[in-house]
């Protein structure tokens, strides 16, 4: 048995602070799903709470023979798309106009090799940030959770309650519709300059 | 142009073979339709991560003491709301017996007498 699953096991029991540390262990992964599907750092920051009390308040029908991140992630996919419905008349344009200091911490990318790439890989980041709040709410889970978390098409259908087909139509109609906005946002393509490697892959 | 079989490549993320991936290479350089494809595709795998400002746990730590809080006088109110209900059906179970031991000032009451 796993530490992990030693939490679990704990939390489930009414411990408080084995839950704590399964808080401190995926808030990142939380938050980072929160922001990429709301566009915001505070909301962001209140989805990723809530997500976490909601997981706090069903632990007793969590199952253990399921991986935690996958359940996690999968509450806090569907706390977003619940968002995204209700406020979906309210378009996040990105910025210009966020202060520098507002904007959540960045984890240091190692494929970073000057800053010459970290100012393109940045102006990219940007432009993939505006590019999924173009997209429709559970089409942009299916794409955080493919391209953030590595979930196959099979764990997207079960955490948004889809079938495979569906999430592979989604997320390709997701990705045809974020190269158009990307290319829209600069035509100029960038293949040549991608030093991440093959294309397809 | 044609994009097929090349954009259905670029869609499904099966991995290619080496001679795919030539065919793909040279594609690339002349169709910008599949070079924003895989602009999308390389930009989103190189995506950060976002880490949530300092002191989240903490929050959450207050977070959910409030929601407790929050709770535990929800069912305060509850159980003052029950016992207010119950003691007023006690009330209304016993008011005509309570009138009949208590007759109010002023009321008359006649007997048939012989």
């Amino acid at each position: 048995v796993n530490e992990e699953q030693t939490w679990i096991f704990q939390a489930q029991q009414g411990n408080d602070e084995a839950f704590t540390r399964l808080v401190e262990q995926y808030q990142t992964p939380v938050f980072n799903l929160c922001y990429r599907m709301l566009g915001e750092p505070e909301s962001a920051e209140d989805a990723a709470q809530e997500s976490f009390l909601r997981a706090y308040q069903n632990l007793s029908r969590y199952d253990r023979q399921r991986p935690f991140a996958t359940w996690l992630l999968s509450i806090a996919a569907h706390y977003c798309i619940d968002r995204l419905r209700r406020r979906r008349f309210i378009i996040f344009s990105l910025d210009g106009e966020r202060e520098e200091d507002d904007r959540p911490t960045e984890l240091p990318d190692r494929d970073a090799i000057s800053p010459e790439m970290e100012a393109i890989r940045r102006e990219e980041q940007e432009s993939i940030q505006a590019a999924l709040q173009g997209l429709e709410a559970t089409d942009r889970a299916a794409v955080v959770l493919r391209y953030w978390y590595d979930f196959s098409e099979v764990e997207i259908a079960g955490s948004l309650n889809l079938t495979v087909s569906a999430v592979k139509s989604r997320l390709h109609r997701a990705r045809k519709a974020v190269a158009r906005l990307l290319m829209a946002q600069s035509p100029e393509t960038r293949v040549e300059r991608m030093p991440y490697g093959s294309p397809a892959l | 142009m044609v994009h097929q079989p090349y954009e259905a490549w670029l869609l499904d993320d099966d991995p290619l073979t080496s001679e795919q991936e030539r065919d793909l290479r040279v594609h690339l350089r002349n169709c910008p339709h599949c070079a924003a494809l895989a602009r999308a595709n390389l930009t989103l795998r190189a995506a950060a991560v976002v880490a949530p400002p300092g002191g989240f746990v903490l929050r959450f730590q207050e977070r959910l003491a409030a929601q407790r809080q929050a709770q535990r006088r929800r069912s305060m109110i509850g159980v003052f709301l029950l016992i207010l209900i119950g003691m007023g059906s006690v009330g209304a179970d016993f008011a005509p017996l309570a009138a009949l031991s208590c007759p109010r000032a002023g009321t008359t009451f006649y007997f048939m007498g012989k």
